[in-house]
């Protein structure tokens, strides 16, 4: 009996299955958790239901969300808690199946579910300095820029009337005009009696570029505002696609970045924005340098 | 040296005027869009809008690139606009969005109720997912009428579809909040204006009676309530009910804006009310005191005149014949459903009851669902997201197999004659109807009626000055004259400055006689050089410079200028009558031809290849 004992503790065969059950054993005991009825117990308390209501409203105030489940009436709180065993019930078994994995809705899903929850980080932005507004200020300055705008009344003589047979006899009867104007001193308001009717505008009050050179052409354009400008007097003419025009120019800014103090809530708008960027963007650089990233077939 | 002393003699006759009539009184035109949805509309989200939420539209409106929410280009509009109302459905405002971008907490149902929302979810997130939302969009439109009854909502298929969501208030309450937090940041006074509003969605058995709903007000009112929708009533009275009860309680003010009345089966615009009831004076007091004006063109097509107007060469325009539908069943056009006949059943019905239910100013505007207000043909975006790049175009859209991105046009825009550009300037001018409605280019249009005005009118340097000191404008009355024996009209019409030149000036006018029959006449009152009116009346055809390689045009035919005074030749001081003006642009590209182009294919697959594009005044009504 012995002997054959022996004889079969020499055989591979038994050895390498006692050596399995052993194994198979010290597994069980280690992972003794996932083997237990642990597995069919969903746990309910409290804080649980807090952290659930927490999750389906997204606002994380865990003070606040304790304090609401201890205010729940008993119907009301075994709403919760049903809800929260179904979901949990669908999600284990769900999970055993391994229905989670190579699940592209699954990951885009977690993924936007964790892009979230960096934006629950906003909270955690400082608030912003006078000194903050000037450096963001100071260094995106070109974003504020305001386009150049004019002041202008004209006086217009049309190409295309019976008197002119070319757009120099136009030119020459702006020139008598000019002369009439200039030496009248017509002011602004009186512009409208002379010349003939633009298709658009008789005055453009702080108009940007875009306009006045949609409205006259993009060589008009250049030329109104290449114009001298000390004091308001008529000068021209001025070829546009339609015709000459005269021109009292009273007011010209070229393109300029205004004063922070004009714009100053613009710029704590940005600076915040800009913040929360940063700190959602911080929130998940963390969690990357978790990781250690191997690329197996990187190029060099 | 005579010259000289003319110009000194006119300048003392005239200065005294100059004084009068300060010209910063004086109203300017202002463009923009009344009707424009984002990704917060159920059926712009279906549609594969899922990123271009209000902030997106105000910026485009306003001039800066944004990013495409389907193609993800950069694009930006060519012309911004003055003014916006991001107007999104009132119907699950942004409930669908929330719900599939996973920001929403559903209220609790009953077990039963839950699940079932739990597994129309779940199909509606997997057909979205897979690419296929349009689908559900399709499967959620409403049915034709199956009874014989007049009045749709009592229609077995005109009873909504409840989705089962359970109580959506929460997520509404926050989708709004963002709505009117979004108009406010955006609002500049004097550069651009936001205006708060949202969209009605009534559709009953498949009649679109939708109405755009807008307030001048700001948060401080617009905060106190949720947007009335058609889930509550499909009743125009019933909005109209909520809104003096609205207004009351919370000092706000709304104008509602009908739109799609082809679209409405008659609906829009009919004889009786959509109970089938007969129009009383109440009733057309209450419709005039909310719905001053129309939108009476828009990319899903133009409801100015019945597509079979007898003598009018150019009725037909951008005809749109397809319901709004789960499936497709023949169109048929009503007198209900175009404005040029419902003005005249206005006529008709205010010689009954002695008041003009159908007194009402034209706008235009997008309804477009891509968060982009887009109607420039060589600039346009689509209907929704997903009908948006040339080669999504040829697919169906909205469950119509007839129908797709070619069937529509990139349309329109509403033109305002305003002192300022500002919330209260602006509505002001739409409740005096001083409005008027273009397909898309900035043609701007200035119409006045008087019993006499000054020789020389029309080449006079300050057309406006004479309109209003003389007349009345574009959405007025004429009230009667002893002294005249017919009514006169001023009109100047300039082309867009970066657009085409203009090819003529119609005036169109609707009236009734004493045997109460209606009628209507279409008048070329001015065009551009080198045509002759025949003796029927017609004026030769303008021609087309569009280049069919490049869809490029010429302004070498057209004017750049048309302005006239034109006296009614039948007028008859008896009979009550209204006259709107029709400019028609020499005709250019439509988006169409620019697709196939570019996907070098057949011209018969995209459709209508120019287009003449063109804007309606609002009318001047004469009673006597």
């Amino acid at each position: 009996m012995k002997v054959l004992y022996r004889k079969l503790l020499k055989e591979p065969l038994i050895q390498f299955l006692l050596i399995g059950l052993a194994l198979f054993f010290c597994e069980r005991w280690i992972n003794q958790k996932d083997y237990s009825d642990d597995q069919f117990r969903i746990l309910v308390n409290d804080q649980i239901i807090a952290q659930f209501m927490q999750q389906q409203v997204k606002k994380f105030d865990p003070l606040k969300a304790q304090q609401q489940v201890e205010l729940l009436s008993d119907v009301q709180r075994q709403r919760l808690v049903d809800d929260y065993v179904r979901g949990e019930t669908l999600y284990r078994e769900a999970k055993a199946l391994n229905l989670d994995r190579d699940d592209q809705i699954i990951r885009r899903r977690l993924m936007q579910k964790m892009d979230y929850l960096a934006q629950g980080f906003y909270d955690d932005i400082d608030a912003v300095t006078e000194n903050d507004l000037t450096t963001y200020y100071n260094l995106n300055q070109q974003d504020y820029k305001k386009p150049s705008r004019i002041t202008f009344t004209h006086v217009y003589v049309a190409f295309d009337q019976k008197k002119h047979d070319s757009e120099a006899s136009a030119a020459l009867e702006a020139g008598e005009i000019l002369k009439i104007l200039r030496e009248n001193n017509i002011p602004f308001e009186q512009s409208g009696l002379y010349g003939q009717r633009f298709l658009y505008n008789r005055n453009y009050v702080n108009r940007d570029v875009d306009e006045i050179s949609s409205h006259f052409g993009q060589a008009f354009k250049q030329q109104i505002f290449d114009l001298e400008f000390e004091r308001p007097q008529w000068q021209g003419p001025i070829k546009s696609s339609y015709g000459w025009h005269l021109i009292l120019m009273t007011h010209k800014e070229q393109a300029y970045i205004p004063p922070l103090s004009e714009i100053g809530s613009i710029v704590l708008a940005d600076v915040q924005r800009q913040r929360q960027q940063k700190v959602k963007r911080q929130a998940i650089q963390k969690l990357q340098s978790k990781y250690e990233i191997i690329d197996r077939d990187q190029r060099q | 040296m005579l010259k000289y002393s003319v110009i000194g003699a006119f300048i003392l006759i005239t200065q005294a005027v100059v004084a009068a009539s300060p010209s910063d009184q004086q109203t300017k035109v202002f463009f923009g869009d009344t009707h424009l949805h984002s990704a917060y509309s159920f059926d712009a989200f279906l549609n594969d809008n899922d990123s271009a939420f209000p902030d997106t539209a105000y910026r485009w409106a306003r001039g800066l690139p944004v990013i495409h929410p389907t193609n993800r280009a950069r694009v930006q509009i060519q012309t911004p606009l003055d003014f916006l109302v991001v107007s999104d459905h009132a119907e699950y405002l942004g409930v669908i969005t929330e719900i599939h971008q996973d920001r929403a907490h559903l209220e609790e149902l009953g077990f039963w109720a839950t699940f079932k929302r739990w597994v129309r979810l779940s199909m509606a997130s997997f057909m979205i997912d897979s690419g296929r939302a349009e689908k559900v969009f399709t499967f959620g439109l409403p049915k034709p009428a199956v009874g014989s009854g007049y009045d749709p909502v009592a229609d077995p298929n005109g009873v909504m579809i409840d989705p089962g969501y359970g109580d959506t208030k929460k997520i509404r309450g926050q989708v709004w909040a963002d709505i009117v937090a979004t108009a406010e940041r955006h609002n500049r006074p004097g550069v651009f204006t936001s205006l708060i509003g949202w969209e009605w969605t009534s559709t009953p058995a498949g009649a679109n009676l939708h109405r755009v709903v807008i307030t001048p007000d700001g948060a401080d009112k617009a905060t106190q309530f949720l947007p009335f929708g058609s889930e509550i009533s499909q009743y125009p009275k019933d909005l109209w009910a909520w809104l003096a009860k609205t207004e009351e309680r919370t000092g706000t003010r709304f104008m509602a804006i009908p739109h799609n009345s082809n679209l409405s089966k008659g609906y829009m615009f009919g004889e009786v009310t959509l109970e089938g009831k007969k129009i009383t004076a109440d009733y057309a007091q209450t419709r005039m005191l909310y719905e001053p004006i129309v939108e009476v063109t828009q990319i899903k097509g133009d409801s100015e005149s019945l597509p079979n107007s007898t003598n009018d060469y150019f009725a037909d325009f951008e005809t749109y014949e397809h319901y709004l539908q789960a499936y497709s069943s023949t169109y048929s056009a009503k007198p209900g459903d175009y404005v040029r006949s419902a003005l005249k059943t206005g006529l008709s019905i205010k010689k009954d009851i002695g008041i003009n239910p159908y007194k009402f100013g034209m706008i235009g505007s997008t309804d477009s669902h891509t968060g982009l207000s887009s109607a420039e043909e060589n600039n346009f975006w689509g209907k929704y997201a997903n009908d948006s790049t040339p080669e999504t175009k040829d697919q169906a859209i909205i469950g119509d197999a007839d129908n797709n991105g070619w069937s529509m046009s990139a349309s329109g825009l509403a033109a305002v004659w305003a002192k300022e550009n500002t919330r209260e300037e602006i509505f002001a001018a739409f409740q005096r109807k001083e409005v008027y409605a273009t397909t898309g280019p900035r043609i701007r249009l200035q119409m006045f009626a008087s019993w006499k005005f000054p020789e020389q009118a029309a080449t006079a340097v300050d057309i406006g000055k004479i309109g209003y000191t003389y007349g009345v404008p574009m959405g007025g009355d004429l009230m009667g004259s002893e002294q005249a024996d017919a009514p006169e009209f001023l009109l100047r019409a300039v082309k867009d400055p970066v657009g085409a030149n203009l090819d003529r000036v119609q005036m169109i006018k609707g009236w009734v006689d004493a045997d109460g029959v209606q009628h209507e006449k279409i008048y070329n009152i001015a065009w551009s050089s080198g045509r002759e009116i025949d003796s029927e009346g017609l004026l030769a055809m303008v021609g087309d410079t569009v280049d069919r390689t490049t869809g490029n045009y010429q302004n070498t035919i057209g004017a750049s200028e048309l302005a006239t005074i034109w006296v009614d030749p039948e007028f008859d001081d008896q009979q009550q009558a209204f006259y709107y003006a029709r400019v028609l642009q020499i005709p250019t590209a439509r988006h169409s031809m620019y697709d196939a182009i570019a996907l070098q294919a057949e011209r018969q697959k995209t459709g209508k290849s120019v287009i003449q594009e063109r804007a309606y005044s609002s009318p001047i009504w004469y009673t006597p």
